[in-house]
């Protein structure tokens, strides 16, 4: 199942991180080449264009000169050679018209199919430059209405073209240089970026390599923080953090399971030798009943063993349901202390009830049993003659029960893991009797907490505190103030009780 | 009265039969749903004991066909899974009583005879009598042999309970439910103690001894046969 998830996963994301900062790093490149390219090109057409439309501007003046000299249309015809002199010098490819208002072409000069375009294009009075091209060349033409000197005349309509075929080849030329250079330049700095990206993510690949190699035996050693880049020192310490609370868990979980192995083993090796040994030759019915009691003895710390594992599993998968119903906490520490007197009283123990709450809304047969634990566990360590005072107090919204006793102190590196399950202080005595398996208070924490509920532990001065607070009503909290989710079933019992308690 | 156990498990249908059997109790077993639900049917019991785990047919389906035919002899059914949904579904589709595994036998047969005896109204009598003891209900006295004795409130309670059991062995959850009110399974040996300190009061200062321990299963208060 979770392989299938990876698969998915691993397909979804196709493209690595190199590539991508890679291609991101290429493409941003690319695009920053484009536009300085635009510009550059734009620029350089600007400048040929400018310099084009000087040369043609210098022209127009000469023949706007030459014409406000020329009194007569015989003497503009006679100019040619004088502008053919002055004006198409050096640019054998220009051609020059002159067509009067009435349509007559006072002068033309230049390339035949040019000219006759120009002549064409006389009718359009035409102030602004433009360019045409035909076959391979190019040209840039001017018109302008000139006015004449000639009598009477209307301006006649003056066009002049400039061959800029070689300016337009050189352009073409350049840009298509700064296109390659742009495509050369963007995959050079996609490869270089690559190799950057590479260097630079070399140590992600180190620490993940190092992740891959975490191992359940070894959880308790943290990934090193030396070498790793400050980017990636979060990342590492939320896993390092991550790693110890594996750790705890992984650890308590596996001594619970020994410890559980070992509790088990005990009373099916005492069941094993015994029976055995009763079978190894023949007895009397005595001794067989005393062998099969004993093996009954057992067999109940067994069950009961199996019985206390299975409430704890259900309680951590949510599966305990609390039946909530109104419990008055007095009358529940009365009931129970009647019931534990009987032994108390056997040990000179006296048992004293004091103060008073408001009535909470909790499964009783759960707190009786929360209770009790604590009794029993305060009856197994109070000296005799002493008293063990049961205190009922209410706070803010709570409702707690104290037991407190006089006796051996906890030691402070105990007290916070006294609640595990399972847990000695001295790993090599069992306290109490033989059906004290050590779930007890584990038992008692998992119900008080599903009652939204809080236990602690106190041990000074030669008297150790138990105490459990209750909320009066179990408050449904939200995912981010709670671990573990066991709300549903709670809420689901709560509104079954909302009636009663509103 | 005769009992059906339905129960698919091997060892566990047959000490079943067997210390139902050496309890008093006529019974009939059956291993798999089909012929359990089968004799349920067509046979007449005074109570039927129902695993819910079974092959074939199982405890659930075996119930609702019983209370369909309209076959309503008492149920106690037997379950290995401890979810309190099962216990409400049991209760729900009309069981009588609902036990887990793994139990004592001496609380099943405790809660057998406490089935059986439902219905059957609890005589208001004045005064319980087990051979020469003797405990009167309204002025709560304990005598034996015409001599009073002296017992607490709880302890009157307790011998009352026992009395009204009397044959029966009383397993020590029964008892902390029944006289305490205490429905865990205590690590605590209060029961004990408060059964050697009756005793003492009943029994020591004579020579029939009425209250007797089994060990491993709970205590029983009876006269000796003979």
């Amino acid at each position: 199942m979770v392989h299938f998830w990876i698969d998915v996963d691993m397909m979804k994301a196709p493209i690595s991180l190199t590539a991508r900062l890679s291609l991101l790093f290429a493409g941003s490149i690319a695009l920053a080449l484009l536009v300085a390219g635009m510009l550059f090109g734009r620029a350089v057409e600007g400048q040929f264009q400018k310099r084009q439309i000087v040369e043609l501007d210098g022209k127009m003046e000469a023949i706007r000169d030459t014409l406000g000299n020329s009194e007569s249309y015989e003497s503009i015809a006679v100019l040619q050679p004088q502008l053919h002199n002055t004006i198409m010098a050096g640019h054998p490819h220009s051609a020059i018209t002159i067509v009067g208002s009435d349509g007559t072409v006072l002068l033309s000069m230049g390339q035949p199919k040019v000219v006759r375009h120009l002549i064409e294009g006389a009718g359009r009075d035409i102030s602004q430059s433009v360019t045409w091209s035909v076959d391979n060349d190019t040209y840039r033409i001017v018109s302008e209405r000139v006015a004449l000197a000639v009598p009477g005349s209307h301006p006649a309509v003056v066009a002049i073209s400039l061959d800029i075929t070689n300016d337009q080849e050189f352009i073409s030329a350049f840009r298509q240089f700064l296109w390659f250079g742009i495509g050369l330049g963007s995959l050079a700095m996609g490869l270089l970026g690559w190799m950057a990206v590479r260097r630079g993510l070399s140590p992600l690949r180190n620490v993940s390599a190092m992740l891959g190699n975490v191992s359940t035996s070894q959880l308790d050693k943290p990934i090193p923080m030396g070498g790793i880049p400050r980017d990636l020192q979060d990342l590492i310490s939320a896993f390092n953090k991550m790693l110890a609370r594996l750790d705890d868990s992984f650890r308590r979980l596996s001594e619970f399971s020994s410890d559980i192995a070992h509790e088990l083993r005990t009373p099916i090796n005492n069941m094993m030798l015994q029976t055995q040994v009763a079978l190894s030759r023949k007895r009397d019915s005595e001794e067989y009943y005393a062998t099969l009691q004993s093996d009954l003895e057992e067999l109940r710390r067994l069950s009961r063993m199996i019985e206390d594992m299975l409430f704890l599993a259900n309680a951590d998968n949510c599966l305990v349901v609390p039946k909530l119903e109104v419990t008055d906490l007095r009358e529940e520490v009365a009931k129970l202390l009647d019931f534990f007197e009987i032994v108390a009283s056997e040990r000179q123990v006296s048992l004293v009830q004091s103060g008073a709450a408001p009535t909470v809304l909790a499964d009783r047969l759960m707190i009786q049993r929360a209770l009790s634990n604590l009794l029993s566990n305060a009856l197994r360590f109070t000296p005799e003659g002493t008293p063990i005072e049961v205190g009922i107090q209410k706070s803010e919204g709570l409702a707690s029960v104290t037991v407190a006793n006089s006796g051996p102190e906890i030691p402070a590196e105990h007290l916070p893991k006294i609640f595990r399950r399972l847990y000695r202080i001295d790993a090599s005595r069992r306290e109490g009797d033989t059906l004290n398996v050590g779930l007890g208070l584990a038992i008692t924490k998992s119900i008080v907490e599903i009652h939204g509920g809080t236990v602690s532990a106190e041990s000074a001065k030669g008297r150790t505190c138990f105490t459990i607070a209750l909320p009066l009503k179990p408050a449904i909290l939200s995912d981010s103030e709670r671990n573990d989710d066991c709300q549903g079933p709670l809420a689901a019992s709560l509104s079954s009780v909302g009636a009663l308690s509103q | 009265m005769k009992i059906l156990i339905i129960e698919d498990e091997l060892k566990t249908e047959q000490y079943l039969r067997r210390g139902m059997t050496e309890a008093g109790f006529v019974t009939d077993g059956a291993r798999d749903g089909r012929d359990g639900l089968h004799l349920a049917l067509t046979e007449s019991y005074d109570l039927v004991i129902l695993d819910v785990m079974l092959p074939g047919i199982d405890g659930w389906e075996i119930l609702k066909r019983m209370r369909r035919a309209e076959r309503h002899f008492p149920v106690l059914i037997l379950s290995a899974r401890d979810q309190v949904v099962d216990r409400v579904k049991g209760l729900e589709l009309g069981a009588d009583d609902y036990l887990l595994k793994p139990f004592d036998f001496a609380e099943l047969l405790a809660r057998v005879r406490a089935i059986l005896r439902r219905g059957k109204a609890n005589q208001a009598v004045e005064k319980l009598q087990v051979a020469d003891l003797e405990l009167n209900l309204t002025s709560r006295r304990v005598t034996r042999a015409g001599k009073r004795i002296g017992v607490t409130a709880k302890e009157f309670t307790l011998l009352e309970f026992i009395m009204r059991r009397q044959g029966e062995v009383l397993p020590r959850s029964l008892i902390a439910s029944q006289v305490w009110d205490m429905n865990f399974d205590s690590d605590t040996n209060v029961i004990e103690v408060a059964m050697r300190r009756l005793r003492a009061k009943v029994d020591d200062d004579f020579d029939v001894k009425l209250i007797r321990t089994i060990r491993g299963m709970g205590y029983v208060l009876e006269a000796p046969e003979g």
